[in-house]
């Protein structure tokens, strides 16, 4: 089978989400309401291909004044007038009538033009009013239109304002069925953000990616696209989801290794569940350290803190962050998770994990996602479900903190996040009542095939030195160790009748 | 030249005679490749179609526009280009006629210009007499 010419757009993003571009010659039909990007989209198709690719184009504008045009473009750093200058690009300002009839003339001085210049791609902005602006049947006048831009073999964007695009409700244009791809712009109102979106409906000629992906318009850059989370992924994630059962790295906590097999295994996923202030930042800190320690790039994502005062916390502990970070074995990367455009989000953390290649990874925290995404629904399982495949493509051990909301005990790993069959491992940590104080527990719940012993330890975070496990067997002072108690993460712990046998034992 | 007077400008361009003129060498500026028919220059430029046909013979005289000749279209394509005639003076007009306090400038001056123009003609027409500019009372 021939492999198709196709033209890449060059817009960030979206010709991977064309599968590398659309097919040469396809007319493309761009729909998309007041303010969706239709224009901004045009131009940068025709300036990427000029500038890029060696493609001249045409920009034919009706409403939009090319001084105008010109100088928006520039907020892109894209240099119009300079492209003009070697005939790269060519901008016509003309009116619908006399771009329709030029279209149906065989000496068109507009396809003149084009021929002149050796234009391969063609913009042009708002032909909606071009479409039945005579009276005639919109479809007939879009055919007319195609055939003239067909016999200059023209890829071809149309922009066509699409007022019943804002919402969920498209109506169906009749030009749809003629042209050879049809894009779809959207600003889609959450909450009260709105975000972009890009949806391929249809495109004759190659394979792309279905659903809508989001889409930013970026200062100094254009055009920056972003495959939805829930897209399927190259089959090398695939083939790479599981984990090295051979190699594991250290948690950084003392004490703890050894009630983990040794460490995590690379390419493992690890929830580590509690309430707020149970020390799970803390671990998260040792843990980076630890890969620092062993010379092992390490990455935390943090949504809850920002990076300066997760040095300062950092510090508290005995960890100098900062001069991990000035070694490059460190980086922090925060993202605030108010109104996270989740598409933008996840492709910025496959950047950085592609860039970077770091073996560990911590989220802080993943119930913050769950905050903003909602646990409903499919959106935040879908996420997490792509951060999980990344994570094991890249072969990264990967720790997610959850904030489990139960402060005594635990009757649910996960509450309303149901995820816990995607994780491999799952260390709760919570709170104990004895006596009149609170202490500190961890049990390991879950150590996808590895031995697991669901024994609660307990362990303390010192100031200085962070956190380590105590001795099941040995006092804590005064106390009496963890193995004298049952129901420790039942809410109502109690000792041990010291007449039991496997209790005599361990003393 | 930086901040040379309309008035001094336009003597000195001395090409630019009325505000048709001026108003097509502005639209051409902006849109610098157009592909029109004369009934939409008209509209676009609100003037009537004798006052832009002759504008434009002015612009196309001074090298800075270009149009397709082709019978068998209603619309051509016009090109606006300071390249290749190197007119030094279209900067400064253009940078004053982008506000409109500035183009108001230059159509008065224009018709300064045109009335002074006037006057000289009559004084010709009366033996180099001057003329007394007090209208009669």
């Amino acid at each position: 089978m021939p492999e198709p010419d196709l033209v890449k757009t060059g817009i960030s993003g979206l010709d991977a989400i064309l599968s590398e571009g659309i097919p040469r010659g396809n007319v493309i039909l761009l729909e998309g309401a007041i303010g969706t990007g239709k224009t901004t989209l045009g131009v940068e198709f025709v300036y990427r291909g000029a500038s890029e690719f060696d493609e001249p184009g045409l920009i034919v504008l009706f409403e939009v004044s090319p001084e105008k045009l010109v100088r928006d473009a520039a907020r892109f750093g894209w240099d119009l007038p300079a492209l003009e200058r070697e005939n790269r690009v060519k901008i016509i300002f003309t009116t619908r009538p006399v771009f329709l009839q030029e279209l149906q003339q065989a000496d068109s001085l507009l396809l003149e033009e084009a021929a002149k210049m050796g234009a391969r791609r063609i913009f042009v902005d708002g032909v909606a009013g071009v479409l039945g602006g005579n009276g005639d049947e919109p479809r007939e006048v879009f055919h007319v239109l195609v055939e003239g831009l067909q016999r200059e073999h023209l890829t071809a964007v149309l922009a066509v304002e699409a007022s019943a695009l804002h919402g969920d409700h498209p109506v169906a244009l009749p030009e749809e069925s003629i042209a050879d791809t049809v894009i779809r712009l959207r600003m889609e109102d959450i909450a009260r953000s709105t975000v972009r979106s890009v949806q391929i409906v249809k495109s004759r000629g190659h394979d792309f990616q279905m659903g809508r992906h989001s889409f930013r318009i970026v200062d100094g850059h254009g055009i920056q696209a972003y495959r939805r989370v829930q897209a399927p992924r190259r089959s090398n994630r695939d083939r790479a989801a599981a984990f090295d059962p051979t190699s594991r790295v250290t948690t950084g906590v003392p004490g703890l290794d050894a009630i983990v097999n040794g460490g995590y295994l690379l390419g493992s996923t690890t929830v580590v569940a509690g309430i707020s202030g149970v020390g799970k930042s803390v671990m998260a800190c040792q843990f980076i350290a630890e890969g620092a320690r062993l010379g092992e790039r390490s990455l935390m994502l943090s949504l809850d803190e920002q990076v300066p005062q997760i040095l300062r916390n950092a510090k508290s502990i005995g960890i100098d962050l900062q001069a991990e970070i000035d070694r490059g074995l460190v980086r922090v990367h925060y993202d605030p998770p108010q109104e996270i455009e989740v598409d933008h989000h996840f492709h910025e953390i496959e950047r950085i994990v592609q860039e970077f290649k770091p073996k560990r990874v911590v989220f802080d925290s993943i119930s913050t996602y769950g905050s903003s995404l909602g646990t409903e629904g499919r959106l935040f399982r879908d996420f997490f479900h792509a951060l999980v495949a990344l994570m094991k493509e890249h072969q990264t051990a990967t720790v997610y903190n959850h904030e489990n909301p139960e402060m005594l005990g635990m009757s649910s790993m996960m509450g309303t996040f149901h995820m816990s069959s995607l994780v491999d491992n799952i260390i709760l940590m919570n709170w104990v009542e004895i006596g009149d104080g609170f202490r500190l527990g961890l049990t390991v719940a879950k150590m996808r095939a590895n031995p697991t012993i669901r024994t609660t330890h307990e362990c303390e975070v010192v100031n200085g030195e962070g956190m380590r496990i105590l001795s099941r067997q040995l006092p804590v002072g005064m106390a009496l160790p963890f193995s004298r108690y049952q129901g420790l993460i039942s809410r109502a712990p109690t000792r041990h009748p010291l007449q039991r046998p496997d209790i005599d034992e361990q003393k | 030249m930086e901040h040379e007077e309309p008035r001094g400008l336009l003597d000195r361009i001395g090409v630019l005679r009325h505000r048709c003129d001026l108003d097509l060498l502005v639209f051409f500026s902006r849109h610098p490749r157009v592909l029109l028919t004369s009934e939409s220059l008209v509209r676009f430029l609100g003037d009537d179609d004798s006052e832009i046909a002759r504008s434009l013979d002015v612009l196309l005289a001074t090298g800075l526009l270009t149009r397709t000749q082709t019978d068998t279209h209603a619309a051509r394509l016009y090109v606006f280009s300071n390249e290749g005639v190197h007119h030094e003076w279209l900067p400064g007009i253009l940078r004053i006629a982008s506000t409109a306090e500035g183009r108001r400038r230059l159509l008065s001056a224009l018709s300064e210009r045109d009335d002074d123009e006037s006057i000289g003609r009559r004084q010709t027409s009366h033996g180099g007499k001057p003329l007394d500019p007090t209208p009669d009372r």
